[in-house]
């Protein structure tokens, strides 16, 4: 908890120290956010029936995307666990990563948490203020709707990084994980409801992305905070991200584990 | 306080092969070479030593000390230090012992130093009070104020071994390991981080276990040596010790009135520099200086200046590794 603290106060002082960095940032999500309310207002002026919601609904599911975008995907950061491995790997310091008497998975997740919670605080949170004030982004439907949704945030955040420390684990076997992670990121775009809501997909596509996890990290908590689920819906939404954030993240420790005892044995 | 016994470690590389479909090949059944990194060394280091490891490049140096350190699990023998079996113990281990790599940082590399300093502070449970005391200090003792706010990418060599000595030594660690500290640092910044070292070693009777290709190094931090050769130890023991036992060469400097004369015996190696010195080198036991200044005067040039020295520690340690330890 304490290492979380030093993490967080360190974004603090690199947000002030790189101010420019970090108001590009926030203009960044503002012109996405504009980009996407714009883009959906034009469809539905072609055909309001289009996607089986109401335009406020959808603007507001589709610039809540883009606003969470920048805690859910830092794949530009060199924190996030997979550039951060990658790296590491690279240059041949991750010995270094080793000799601390933490665990990897462990440093990784404490200092990607501090990220994202610095992001939150100062990117997503005035990001949603402006949208709410002028770009008639909706408010969440209720108390026990907003509590849901932080909770549906940080599951969210828990699969993310599973899923981005097993990618970067991948490094450890192929020392080069761009073309993968190009990939990577391509299917999370897709799958993952931040781009394309899912329920526009056909029946196959729907049952296939069912099975995944990836629908856990925008889907979910954007469908809980746009109030389209029941409160059974919810709580359902809330166990299915709860357990692949547990079954990712223990996946993660395996395989970490694994790779651990390899690069002991065999000296990397 | 570090004890290694018959400590082994092999490592498999796998061999590029050559004919047809050799990529296929080496990817359906890969063929390894076994390459004997540690082969069976002992030896054993007690508190407040400082001891230097030398060998080649390839020599097991890092392998040794990676195996010390715990990131490394041995193929056989066994290591101890501090009562630990540090690939066992790994997270106790890893709180008694400080590293520093001199070829990489162990700082987080676009973090600045403090605030590096801070997130190793609640990694290693350092209390404020402890963590205040020894950042005051390493600052003084290293003059870390002025690239504390720095991230680490931005630093020079010389002031980035210096932050990561710092970070080694916050936790208090008992024993230290330094691999290569100095390599590639400018002759002040070299002088400050040995008597940095030496400060470190006297005043908090750290034991300190380094390697480097430095023998100004040896000479002025170290107080044992153990070379490393081809994974076997040829050497422990003191420097002093070293030069009795490898230095046997002589080195005599000439200067003559003409042209130098031919010198022709047995095992005695004479040349003319590039700086226009004529050297002439020989075995301690095989000859007397005499006998060779009475060879060299039957040329019948007169000679005008003359220095005689024994091989400094340089040549001894070159030797060393050039005979791999024949006697």
């Amino acid at each position: 908890m304490r290492v979380f603290g030093s993490w967080f106060k360190t974004e603090m002082r690199a947000a002030g120290l790189y101010r420019a960095d970090f108001l590009l940032r926030l203009c960044y999500s503002l012109i996405a956010m504009y980009g996407v309310c714009s883009l959906w207002r034009a469809l539905y002026r072609q055909d309001p029936g289009l996607v089986g919601r109401p335009l406020p609904a959808m603007v507001t599911y589709a610039m809540l995307a883009v606003a969470l975008d920048i805690i859910f995907y830092p794949s530009a950061l060199k924190s996030a666990p997979q550039n951060y491995i990658a790296d590491q790997v690279r240059t041949g310091r991750i010995d270094t990563d080793l000799l601390r008497p933490r665990d990897l998975q462990f440093q990784l997740l404490v200092r990607n948490a501090a990220v994202a919670l610095f992001s939150l605080l100062w990117l997503v949170l005035p990001a949603w203020l402006l949208g709410v004030f002028f770009l008639g982004m909706e408010l969440p439907a209720g108390v026990i709707c907003t509590a849901a949704f932080a909770a549906s945030i940080v599951l969210g955040f828990l699969v993310l990084f599973s899923l981005n420390f097993l990618l970067g684990l991948v490094c450890f076997v192929t020392l080069d994980i761009r073309q993968i992670t190009m990939a990577y990121s391509g299917i999370l775009t897709i799958l993952s409801g931040k781009l394309i809501p899912n329920w526009l997909y056909p029946e196959w596509m729907q049952a296939v992305i069912r099975l995944l996890p990836f629908r856990c990290i925008f889907e979910m908590p954007l469908n809980i905070y746009t109030g389209v689920l029941e409160s059974g819906e919810i709580v359902r939404g809330l166990l299915l991200q709860g357990f692949w954030a547990l079954a990712l993240f223990c996946l993660g420790r395996l395989a970490w584990r694994k790779v651990h005892k390899y690069l002991a044995v065999q000296g990397g | 306080m570090i004890s290694v016994k018959k400590l082994t470690k092999t490592y498999r590389i796998a061999r590029p092969q050559e004919g047809r479909f050799a990529a296929l090949r080496s990817l359906v059944r890969p063929q390894y070479t076994v390459c004997r990194a540690v082969d069976g060394i002992d030896f054993d280091i007690q508190d407040g030593e400082v001891v230097g490891y030398i060998g080649q490049n390839g020599a097991g140096k890092s392998t040794t000390i990676k195996m010390l350190s715990g990131i490394l699990v041995p193929d056989s023998g066994s290591v101890e230090v501090d009562g630990l079996t540090p690939h066992v113990d790994r997270k106790a281990h890893l709180q008694n012992i400080g590293v520093v790599f001199g070829q990489k940082t162990s700082l987080w590399w676009d973090v600045p130093v403090i605030d590096s300093l801070r997130i190793l502070k609640e990694m290693y449970r350092i209390g404020e009070g402890q963590f205040r005391k020894n950042l005051e200090m390493f600052c003084g003792l290293l003059d870390l104020d002025s690239f504390l706010g720095q991230p680490v990418r931005q630093l020079s060599l010389g002031q980035r071994v210096r932050a990561d000595l710092a970070a080694a030594l916050m936790h208090d660690p008992q024993i230290l390991f330094l691999d290569e500290p100095t390599i590639g640092v400018d002759v002040v910044a070299k002088e400050r981080l040995r008597e940095f070292i030496l400060e470190i070693n006297r005043e908090r009777k750290v034991t300190v276990l380094l390697t480097t290709h430095d023998m100004v190094d040896m000479e002025k931090l170290v107080d044992r040596v153990i070379v490393i050769n081809a994974g076997s130890i040829l050497y422990d023991g003191g420097i002093q010790g070293l030069r009795e036992r490898y230095g046997r060469q002589r080195r005599m400097e000439l200067e003559f009135e003409g042209e130098p004369p031919e010198i022709s015996l047995p095992g005695v190696q004479a040349g003319k520099q590039k700086d226009g010195k004529f050297v002439v080198t020989f075995a301690q036991g095989q000859y007397a200086v005499d006998e060779i200044l009475s060879h060299i005067r039957q040329g019948g040039v007169p000679i005008r200046d003359i220095t005689i020295q024994n091989a400094d520690i340089e040549q001894i340690v070159r030797d060393i590794y050039r005979e791999g330890g024949r006697e």
